[in-house]
């Protein structure tokens, strides 16, 4: 199977705004308190850019933010 | 409120009068007043037959939950004050915060215990009885190391981050909690019908106006679940399925809800007063908060943890783009004046430091030399708190905020020593020499960056994770970056901290020549 370049890219943004942590494809950023308002903000916006994809303030929800996987999973309805 | 009133005796007189209003909502129940006092009671009388008693300092240390709440009120109706720490700070940040606070007990859920075990093994716990047991155990544990002294009328410990590196315990009394909680009840006109949104952590001081507003009326506490938090739209839903009234929280906070929730906040049209504060207020916040919500009262408030509030402003409609937000004029009981180095009163308009003084003020701080340093004398002999923040009179007669006088810095509502940040630099023996930066950041006031000097790249790569370990999450530096030829320096020889704070500002920060991003 290919690998997933999305959610490479995804978990290298994670990496980028939680330096320290460490992140791999289903590590629980919200319950594990890895994703704060700061570096969720931050996690969106350097998604947007790096993987040319627009999120609306009404797709920032938990459900989406979970895990790596959980992004990856979001990403995809939106076509990445 | 007449001195000598406690924290303690409002649930009581609450729960006779409104036994059968809501008290607190989490994510998971909402408990009446009877049953919060009721739990309370417990926690009380298991914390006394543990040998608990007036003055002393009981620690709570869990997750924000209707238990918590109850935990707390507990441990003040034993008489003791409560030292809450951080659920989700590095363990040994909450060793190092016990371990200088010396409490009588320890008070803890099942996974801060957990954690304990770790950093402290020889600590023995036992089942704490709440009578609530359906919420999860509680956990004492009486430390071996002998107890501070008893202090009189203690209500409550916080901890603020401090410039040598060690965080400051905040000793507030009865006496000055309360005169703070009458001023929140009679500005915001709190009843037994407000419900009282909660997005901070217990060992953050928008809590005791939170807690204690609400239990002072017999209106309810809505405590936001950890997790929704960071979410504009869960934070947004979550007050509006609480039906939220009156809602304080940090600046940054409606910062963020303004710029990645400007859709959602018609969705918090039940509330009738937004109180921000902590951070400078910018027009265009407060302009899309009132387009969404036209009718809210909204004031900004000032007061560090040391002082609680000690002035505010009402904004009264629509700003101008360029106005100064004012951080408005002093509360009844409490007393400021503007001095200048010589602490000597300057001119209205003219900048100066901040000194307060009053009954809300703290008793002082858990250690006596940093109290020694806080406390300044005017030449007329009286004693004042200098809060380290520099303001000037505006022509109406309303203080602005201009800056602080030294490097504390605030990040997303906390405050940040940015001298804590570089000792645990210094920590790392392969670091030559480190310093940490702010730049200002629209949303979350400041972001940190943290340059270190080094033989090798190699050398520094434990840095970050031995940050997460040591300092809580809002005091991680956004960036750490390895400099390869020495950190820039002034004319004197000193580090040139306004060089390195443009190059952090820099949007190609990573690109630099001669700096590595240690990742």
């Amino acid at each position: 199977m290919a690998e997933d370049v999305v959610l490479r890219a995804v978990v290298a943004a994670v990496r980028e705004v939680a330096p320290g942590a460490e992140i791999v494809d289903d590590t629980p950023l919200i319950a594990h308190r890895i994703v704060d308002s700061l570096s969720l903000l931050s996690l969106v916006s350097l998604l947007e850019k790096e993987l040319s994809v627009t999120i609306r303030d009404s797709e920032i929800l938990p459900a989406h933010f979970e895990s790596p996987l959980a992004i990856r999973a979001f990403l995809r309805t939106k076509g990445c | 409120m007449a001195a000598g009133h406690s924290l303690a005796d409002d649930l009581r007189s609450t729960a006779a009068r409104h036994g059968d209003r809501p008290a607190v909502i989490d994510a998971v129940v909402t408990l009446t007043y009877a049953e919060l006092d009721r739990i309370a009671q417990h926690v009380c009388d298991a914390l006394r037959g543990l040998g608990v008693q007036s003055g002393d300092a009981v620690v709570w240390h869990g997750a924000k939950s209707s238990l918590a709440v109850a935990a707390v009120h507990g441990i003040l109706r034993s008489g003791a004050g409560y030292v809450p720490v951080d659920p989700d700070g590095p363990p040994a940040r909450a060793e190092l915060i016990v371990g200088r606070c010396r409490p009588r007990a320890l008070v803890a859920d099942t996974t801060a215990r957990e954690q304990w075990r770790t950093v402290a093994p020889d600590l023995r716990w036992q089942p704490l009885p709440t009578g609530y047991e359906e919420a999860g155990p509680l956990w004492c544990a009486i430390p071996d190391a002998a107890p501070r002294d008893r202090l009189a009328n203690l209500a409550y410990v916080l901890h603020t981050s401090g410039s040598t590196g060690l965080p400051k315990g905040v000793v507030h009394t009865h006496a000055s909690a309360s005169a703070f909680v009458d001023w929140s009840v009679g500005e915001l006109g709190l009843t037994e019908h407000d419900v009282i949104v909660n997005s901070a952590p217990l060992h953050f001081d928008p809590t005791i106006l939170h807690l204690f507003g609400a239990a002072r009326v017999g209106a309810a506490v809505a405590l936001m679940p950890a997790s929704a938090a960071p979410f504009p739209a869960a934070y947004v839903d979550f007050c509006r399925q609480v039906g939220g009234t009156v809602w304080y929280a940090v600046t940054s906070t409606l910062v963020w809800l303004t710029r990645r929730g400007r859709d959602l906040l018609p969705g918090l049209r039940s509330l009738r007063a937004a109180v921000v504060g902590g951070e400078v207020l910018q027009p265009g916040d407060v302009n899309t908060l009132f387009a969404a919500l036209p009718a809210v009262r909204l004031l900004n408030v000032y007061g560090p943890t040391e002082s609680n509030v000690c002035t505010f402003h009402e904004i009264r409609g629509p700003q101008p783009a360029d106005a100064v937000i004012p951080i408005g004029r002093v509360l009844p009981g409490a007393e400021i004046t503007v001095v200048d180095e010589r602490l000597e009163q300057v001119e209205p308009g003219r900048t100066g430091r901040l000194l307060v003084r009053g009954t809300m003020l703290m008793e002082g701080y858990l250690d006596p030399e940093q109290t020694a340093r806080a406390f300044v004398r005017t030449p007329d002999g009286r004693s004042w708190y200098a809060s380290g923040d520099l303001v000037r009179e505006n022509p109406a007669g309303d203080l602005e905020f201009v800056g602080r006088e030294d490097a504390q810095i605030k990040s997303r509502g906390f405050r940040v020593e940015l001298g804590e940040i570089e000792r645990h630099l210094r920590a790392l023996d392969a670091v030559h020499e480190c310093v940490a930066v702010a730049t200002p950041d629209p949303v979350f006031s400041n972001l940190i960056t943290a340059f270190v000097t080094a033989d090798r790249p190699d050398d520094v790569r434990p840095l970050p994770e031995l940050l997460r370990t040591r300092l809580p999450h809002y005091m991680i530096p956004r960036h750490l970056v390895l400099v390869a030829d020495g950190l820039p320096r002034n004319a004197n020889g000193k580090v040139d901290r306004k060089a390195l704070a443009e190059l952090a500002a820099r949007p190609s920060l990573a690109e630099t020549p001669g700096l590595t991003l240690i990742r």
